[in-house]
């Protein structure tokens, strides 16, 4: 510490002095400290002397300094301003242009105010550098400061650039008015026939950047007729052999925008042409580049099938390709199979298919398979190919394989069955979902053909309960089909499956299926048969993935993230505009986003409850000839003969009928098991177990005393050292004697004394010592406070309240934890458990496959407590982050929050 | 759009960080070197991943971890090129690749150079010969002269006006100017010595030392070779787009002038290769050989050839014959690297050989590759020519040569 305090002092000193050359050194020594996280701001007033330097290299260190530190000392923003304005009149081109660039990015409102002058004045400097240089820093004020931007005007200002006489001005001019746009509630530019010449020439001589500025902007642009479309193609056709990819990439798009107003065949068959090398050659990039080619190819290709014809070769893999190359190649050659190449792909499959990474062998089997679908004069080869991959006995392989031979027997019923009695001999244990429904999907629809089909369906069903629910879905499916094939050697199986599915069932979708069987079975065997084995429709082999509006939109954005992760737009953009950015119009947005949350879960909850009465109608109107009705009957004859068995029973039956969760957890909670804490052989025959608990509003620790001596015990007594939570008991234990093998309970009340407060060892701890008396003995001993007990009743934060409090923490404050291996993800079940220990539940949303959950919490110590958790159902983990001001405690709440999802 | 650059070193430290847009808490970054050092993914991790709301742009070059947070729908493919960039102007101001110790001491004008390369999110001026115009220049300058003032007006201008990769008043002398056309041959061979698949990646390397501002054409004997073709952005596209020429003023200095793909290729590929591979279940062994020729009546011989085959861990090759050069196992890396310095035109080599496989384990299902790198001068396998250079506007005597070299690119051998 004290080491620093020097370091910082000698700068000081070095800064302040006249000796410009260590003052430099000075400067480049505070910029390196500030890059390895080193706190130099107090050096500020110091560093910002030296900023009236003639030295141009010290000028932009002291800038770098104070863009960095100018957000935390507002109050010396103002002297700041001072000489940047004095820069912004610089003689210099290069200073003006520099301190303009500065101030634009220095992002402290005092200072956006005072920018207004020198802005407009460099908007119209004399040279164009600087023009070029105000221009983008109009799009960054904008972002800050909308209105301000309009109301001075320098929007017109930007516009009035676009006729500048230098094409590098334009440019930037364009770049900002389209960042302008992205933000701006309208557009505030639009291309029209005047500026479409200008905005053309500029993107001639504009370099590689401005270049796909200019090509995006002109995207947006709907040309009058066709013959304008086809001379913006010609005009733009050249940029695709530029070497910087995000040119070629954004010439593409705009392109292909332009083609969809030309009708001409001929015309369009062309540009085909030509951009069919431009594509492919991307592929000559490094992989990063390639990866993002590769998935906007996969678009292109979807919408236009035949432009890549001939081309498959460029995307057989390489050894030395990344694994996430190698599977966007794969995805490509797919869509490219045709008759003519399909004999060479499907070598090149062959050998993927033996290659170690198992997603993409896995890929590669699929392959295959898609392009025996696909192209139906390949198909026999193609199994031949599968077939030799099952001998491998590589257990992803086969199931890999049991996948898509499913499929090609929907696609091609009654011709390749055949192969089954291989598929069933080389079966291994398939543990993956989809193959082990596909294979019961197999045993189910062939079950006439295959001869032991009742004894491999059995050996399935053994699991049924521990299955995953498609799994489940599908082994009634089947064994259905099986009864309909088989009736008499499968009748028993059946009515184990359905009467499991109906009653045992927690999965609403499996109840209702199996009652549909059911009742079907029961009303009319023969329509049953009609209906579930009737002829089903094929599956087509076909290139498109996605519905086409989704393709148009996905193309629409080609150069941007959303057709790299082919996903729309607004799951990027909706994501942006929650606490990330601070202007006010978004955050009623986000509010926005909540409510309508908020309403989805209303429904989501009242349809849940639907489904559940729907259920016991169901149950009760359905009337089999099974055991259902026995069992009503019986519970009827229980309700008779005995009181209490019924009241049990009732009580039972609701447990069943309602929601699971609920119930289940909140009953569990009740009696937490107490923990020993002082044994009768260390407190002379007085044995305690206590637990903290919190219930009307304050703390209590619970004990239960037992005496294992021969003689009664008395006088009592219980005192706390001072603790880190202040809990302070008034000293009482408990009343009179406790007799010999007597065991009593009794309830402390523990009030929270700030006086109390005191750190042992200067460090937060969740331990308290105890000095417990008896009878004027004193034992010792200890016990773990959990946090949740300190967290009040009124820790419920409103939305709007929340969001707030969230902002007003700011970011580098926030403490992240990953909780992982986590038994349940339900959010629902999250939200339960968490509000059971005074941890509320605030808001909800999705962003992509995550489920983000905000709670707010409150402890007397620390205030209000702000948690996001992002649940990543699929792992079963989730990353949480905390805020709040007082973050001694944060540590302590993460492993409690840890805990409590954890516990049962 | 890019909100900071971020550069770490091997172990996750931050070695650099630049914000545009408000400033990006270290936060993120942990949370994303935490699923990049998750097992086996610091090589297959997609280049674009998608953390807290977030998009992370990473790369990897010389033992540094370059990422780019993004927080809209941009184009990602700008990010990624614009760290290439980043990194190839750091190699050209540094005199060094950056690495960890490099970047550091030159941190002030790594600074520097990102604050001109990028304003805002926009990039700007990534071009190394101007930046060092903007940097280098005003650097030694001593300030407050009059002339000094107007200098700063010409570079500034010359910064937006002409051509964006190219100052003026360049003076060299002797004026000279060189090619380099590189053929990459990427090919993979079956054992038997097929070849399944195979294509030509080249480029144009220029190196130019010409003054003042001299506009070249380049004439080709087969245009329609550069079918899939880049082009550095100092060549005029629509000139090649009617008339298949090449009309460009060059940047001062090295830089790439094209790249191209093509299937075609004119002569036979000058090394035949084949070989073969077998475990042995029982012994836990593998028996390999790998035969190499010289093939092409063009080429009379080939210097430094090398074959590497990358084993799985715990491999060990005992026992290993060659016919020419030397053979070695790197118990470290667990490859064995085949070196010959010349081959012998019209005679096989050979390299034969078993490894072990650890007494542990499965017998691995996949059959290793062998990696084969060479090199040659004056052979160009596409059949690219150049027919003439023209140079205008420079009234010097010029000296100009064009060079060819073709070498493997992925040249594997499959067993």
């Amino acid at each position: 510490m004290s080491q620093s305090r020097d370091e910082l002092h000698e700068l000081r000193l070095k800064l302040s002095g006249e000796n410009t050359s260590h003052q430099k050194e000075a400067v480049k020594q505070v910029v390196a400290y500030m890059t390895v996280g080193k706190d130099v701001s107090s050096l500020f007033t110091e560093v910002l002397k030296c900023m009236t330097t003639d030295d141009l290299e010290m000028k932009k260190l002291v800038y770098l300094y104070l863009m960095t530190y100018a957000k935390f000392k507002p109050d010396l923003s103002i002297l700041v301003v001072n000489s940047f304005i004095q820069d912004a009149k610089d003689e210099n081109p290069l200073v003006r242009a520099l301190s303009i660039r500065t101030m634009g990015s220095i992002r402290v409102e005092e200072v956006t105010e005072y920018l207004c002058q020198p802005l407009r004045r460099c908007l119209k400097d004399d040279d164009p550098y600087v023009r070029k240089t105000a221009a983008l820093c109009v799009a960054k004020l904008f972002e800050m400061d909308p209105e301000l931007i309009e109301s001075q005007g320098f929007i017109d200002d930007l516009l009035e650039l676009i006729t500048d006489s230098n094409s590098m001005v334009v440019s930037n001019a364009l770049a900002a008015l389209q960042e302008i746009n992205s933000v701006a509630s309208k557009p505030v530019f639009v291309i029209d026939k005047k500026n479409l010449s200008k905005i053309l020439n500029a993107m001639g001589e504009a370099n590689e950047w401005s270049q796909v500025f200019i090509l995006d902007t002109l995207s947006t642009y709907t040309p009058r007729n066709e013959r304008e479309a086809e001379s913006l193609i010609e005009r733009i056709i050249p940029r695709m052999s530029h070497k910087n990819a995000a040119v070629v990439l954004s010439s593409v798009r705009a392109i292909l925008q332009f083609m969809s107003n030309i009708e001409n065949k001929k015309v369009l068959e062309t540009y085909y042409r030509k951009m069919a090398p431009s594509l492919v050659s991307l592929l000559t990039n490094p992989p990063e580049v390639q990866y993002v080619a590769l998935k906007n190819i996969n678009l292109v290709v979807q919408k236009y099938p035949t432009i890549l014809k001939g081309s498959h070769k460029v995307f057989f893999c390489r050894y030395n390709d990344p694994t996430y190359v190698k599977m966007e190649k794969l995805e490509i050659l797919i869509m490219l199979a045709n008759e003519d190449n399909v004999e060479a792909l499907l070598k090149e499959f062959k050998v993927y298919a033996q290659e170690v990474d198992v997603a993409f062998v896995r890929k590669a089997v699929r392959a295959i398979g898609l392009a025996a679908i696909k192209i139906p004069s390949a198909t026999q080869r193609c199994i031949k190919h599968l077939l030799s991959l099952i001998k491998s006995q590589i257990h992803y392989v086969t199931q890999e394989v049991v996948v898509v031979v499913k499929d090609i027997f929907r696609k091609y019923p009654n011709k390749y069955e055949s192969i089954i009695g291989t598929l069933c001999n080389s079966l291994t244990t398939l543990d993956d979902i989809e193959s082990k429904s596909s294979m019961i999907w197999i045993i189910g629809q062939y079950a006439d053909r295959i001869e032991n089909s009742e004894e491999l369906l059995e050996s399935f069903l053994e699991t049924f309960d521990e299955e995953n629910p498609e799994v489940q879905l599908q082994l009634l499916t089947s064994t259905v089909k099986l009864f309909l094939h088989k009736p008499e050697d499968s009748q028993e199986l059946l009515q184990d499956v359905l009467s499991t599915a109906t009653q045992e069932s927690e999965n609403p979708d499996l109840r209702e299926r199996a009652y549909i069987y059911w009742r079907m079975l029961s009303t009319d065997p023969d329509v049953a048969k009609e209906i579930i084995l009737g002829e089903k429709p094929l599956i087509e082999g076909t290139n498109r993935k996605y519905h086409i509006d989704l393709l148009e939109t996905l193309l629409f954005n080609i150069p941007s993230l959303s057709s790299v992760f082919h996903k729309p737009p607004e799951n990027f953009v909706t994501n942006i505009k929650v606490f990330l950015r601070e202007d006010e119009e978004i955050e009623n947005d986000e509010e926005g986003i909540l409510q309508v949350e908020e309403q989805r879960e209303k429904e989501e909850e009242k349809q849940q409850e639907e489904t559940t009465t729907t259920n016991q109608t169901i149950g009760s109107l359905i009337d089999f000839n099974s055991e259902s009705k026995q069992q009503q009957n019986q519970n009827t004859q229980q309700q008779k003969s005995t009181h209490v068995v019924q009241s049990q029973d009732i009580r039972q039956n609701k447990n069943n009928n309602q929601d699971e969760y609920g119930m289940g957890l909140s009953q569990m909670n009740v009696d937490i098991p107490k923990k020993l804490i002082l044994d009768a052989e260390k407190g002379e025959g007085l044995e305690i177990k206590g637990i903290f608990q919190r219930r009307e509003n304050s703390i209590f620790y619970e004990l239960s005393l037992t005496n294992k001596t021969q003689a009664p015990i008395g006088g009592f007594a219980c005192v706390f050292n001072a603790n880190s939570f202040g809990l302070k008991p008034n000293g009482w234990l408990l009343d009179g004697v406790l007799m010999p093998m007597q065991t009593r309970g009794s309830s402390l009340p523990c009030p929270i004394e700030t006086s109390h407060i005191k750190h042992q060892n200067n460090q937060i701890s969740n331990i308290v010592q105890i000095a417990i008396g008896k009878d004027s003995q004193v034992y010792y001993c200890q016990d773990e406070v959990p946090f949740h007990v300190l967290c009040t009743e009124d820790g419920k934060l409103g939305r709007s309240e929340f969001l707030k409090a969230w902002k007003d923490i700011p970011d580098e404050v926030e403490s992240l934890k990953e909780i992982t291996d986590l038994t349940e993800s339900n959010s629902n079940i999250v939200k339960l458990k968490l509000e059971n220990k005074n941890i509320f539940f605030v808001a909800k949303r999705k962003a992509d496959e995550l489920e983000i959950m905000y709670f707010s919490l409150k402890t007397e110590m620390a205030g209000f407590v702000l948690l996001e958790l992002a649940i990543d159902p699929n792992s079963n983990s989730i990353q949480l982050a905390t805020r709040t001001n007082n973050t001694d405690f944060v540590e302590m709440l993460e492993l409690e929050i840890e805990k409590i999802l954890k516990e049962y | 759009m890019i909100k900071s650059l971020f550069i770490l070193n091997t172990g996750g430290d931050v070695v650099l960080e630049k914000h545009w847009q408000g400033r990006t808490g270290r936060n993120i970054i942990s949370q994303f070197w935490n699923e990049f050092t998750k097992e086996n993914r610091t090589k297959d991790l997609p280049p674009i991943v998608r953390i807290r709301r977030q998009t992370i742009v990473h790369m990897r070059k010389y033992n540094l971890l370059y990422l780019i947070v993004a927080d809209q729908d941009t184009s990602p493919l700008m990010f990624i090129e614009f760290l290439n960039r980043v990194i190839e102007v750091f190699s050209n101001f540094f005199s060094t690749e950056p690495t960890e110790t490099s970047v550091k001491e030159n941190l002030p004008k790594a600074f520097e150079l990102l604050g001109e390369m990028m304003d805002n999110v926009f990039p700007v001026t990534t071009e190394t010969s101007m930046l060092k115009d903007m940097i280098g220049a005003t650097m030694k300058s001593t300030p407050n002269t009059i002339e000094n003032s107007k200098k700063f007006v010409t570079l500034s201008s010359d910064q937006v006006g002409g051509l964006p990769w190219r100052r003026k008043n360049i003076n060299h002398s002797p004026n000279e100017i060189f090619f380099d056309i590189i053929e990459s041959i990427n090919a993979t061979i079956e054992r038997s010595g097929k070849c399944l698949n195979s294509e030509i990646i080249s480029k144009i390397n220029c190196e130019s030392k010409l003054s003042g501002m001299p506009t070249l054409t380049m004439v080709f004997n087969n245009s329609s070779i550069l079918e899939d073709v880049s082009f550095h952005q100092c060549i005029n596209l629509d000139t090649w787009e009617r008339r298949k020429i090449l009309d460009f003023v060059p940047p001062d200095g090295a830089f790439e002038l094209l790249s191209y793909r093509s299937n075609r290729m004119q002569t036979q590929i000058p090394l035949y290769t084949s070989g073969r591979f077998s475990w042995s279940k029982k012994k836990r062994k593998g028996k390999f050989e790998v035969i190499l020729q010289l093939r092409n009546s063009l080429v009379k011989s080939i210097d430094n050839v090398s074959v590497l085959i990358p084993l799985s861990r715990g491999c060990s090759s005992p026992a290993v014959k060659t016919s020419n050069g030397a053979a070695f196992f790197n118990d470290q890396t667990f490859e064995l690297k085949w070196e010959i310095k010349k081959m012998p035109k019209n005679k096989e080599v050979t390299l034969k050989g078993s490894i072990k496989l650890p007494n542990k384990g499965e017998i691995p299902r996949e059959k290793p590759v062998a990696i084969i790198t060479f090199s040659i001068e004056g052979l160009c396998m596409s059949g690219l020519k150049v027919t003439n250079l023209n140079i205008s506007n420079l009234k010097k005597k010029i000296f100009k040569g064009v060079k060819f070299i073709s070498k493997s690119g992925n040249f594997t051998l499959k067993f």
